[in-house]
């Protein structure tokens, strides 16, 4: 392909300008403009599946919230299925203790006894 | 101007546009590496005004990065023609508002480039002269001969970037670079280029 020698010059002046550069302080400003319109962070969690029960207790906050907050329900559960005798005898009478020396359980031997004086 | 984070420079741009939108600060840093020296040059070749090309620069570049919570990197379009459409509508905007606008049928001849009685230029004068060249040329030819020959990009994308036909495209460049050797006819002396 020949070149026309007119071009010759005109395409050195156009290389030229193809290598312009921003000045550096204009570099500056737009870096700074994209860290102050740049959304915030999210990073994005490695999809690595865990154990079932740690994905659940994920979901849930972890260990700290079954901990506390369904304790009490668990510990419901428990006494459900063993007896609440068995759980406190297993407790060392903890239960009892924490009760205020009262039993869980409705005290009837009132009713009783004014049912026996009708 | 190297970015120093070698797994991102190997992503396109619409995938690091994905990954700015997502915090990723380093995607920032390449994306201006990249683009930047592109809108910087055309808008200051389309102007022929350093500081006003340095703020269209900036400006299309915030639109970039507001734009890019919406980007969709398997999308059809490509960052570097939107970006260059966003800095041609701003640069028009700039002629037209200050007057220097030259549309199709208002173009006559380009101004004189020549520098005084000085037999070498400078680069920066060297520039000044092209700049002023260019200013001779109607909007659109200067805006299709700055793309294709300082920039590189090929008719059909010039094409989307003015929202004009190729065909358009090629009569804007062709039209455009005989009216610059014209301009810069009897330069060569002067621009420095003694062979």
């Amino acid at each position: 392909m020949v070149t026309d020698p007119k071009d010759h010059n005109i395409d050195r002046l156009f290389a030229e300008a193809s290598g312009d550069q921003p000045p550096a302080d204009l570099v500056a400003r737009v870096l700074a403009d994209a860290a102050a319109l740049q959304p915030a962070s999210a990073p994005v969690r490695a999809a690595v599946r865990g154990h079932w029960l740690r994905d659940a207790l994920d979901a849930i906050g972890g260990w700290p919230t079954l901990s506390g907050v369904t304790a009490a329900g668990v510990m419901g559960v428990v006494i459900g299925v063993y007896g609440f005798e068995m759980i406190d005898a297993l407790a060392n009478g903890v239960l009892t203790d924490l009760g205020g020396g009262y039993s869980l359980t409705p005290d009837l031997s009132a009713w009783v006894w004014e049912e026996g004086n009708v | 101007m190297g970015s120093g984070d070698h797994k991102l420079d190997a992503l396109d741009d619409g995938a690091l546009m994905v990954l700015f939108a997502n915090g990723d600060t380093a995607a920032a840093q390449v994306l201006t590496m990249r683009l930047l020296p592109r809108a910087y040059r055309h808008a200051a070749r389309v102007l022929g005004d350093r500081a006003e090309a340095e703020d269209v620069a900036q400006e299309a570049m915030v639109r970039l990065w507001r734009a890019a919570a919406g980007w969709r990197s398997d999308g059809a379009a490509k960052v570097t023609t939107w970006l260059h459409r966003v800095v041609a509508n701003l640069a028009i905007d700039r002629l037209r508002r200050s007057g220097r606008s030259v549309g199709f049928d208002e173009a006559g001849d380009p101004p004189d480039p020549t520098p005084g009685a000085e037999a070498h230029l400078t680069q920066n004068a060297r520039m000044a002269a092209l700049d002023a060249a260019l200013a001779g040329l109607p909007e659109r030819q200067r805006q299709a001969v700055v793309l294709r020959h300082i920039e590189g990009y090929a008719n059909p994308e010039i094409a989307e970037m003015l929202g004009i036909g190729v065909e358009a495209v090629e009569s804007l460049t062709a039209r455009g670079k005989r009216a610059l050797h014209a301009a810069l006819a009897g330069e060569k002396e002067a621009l420095g280029y003694g062979d």
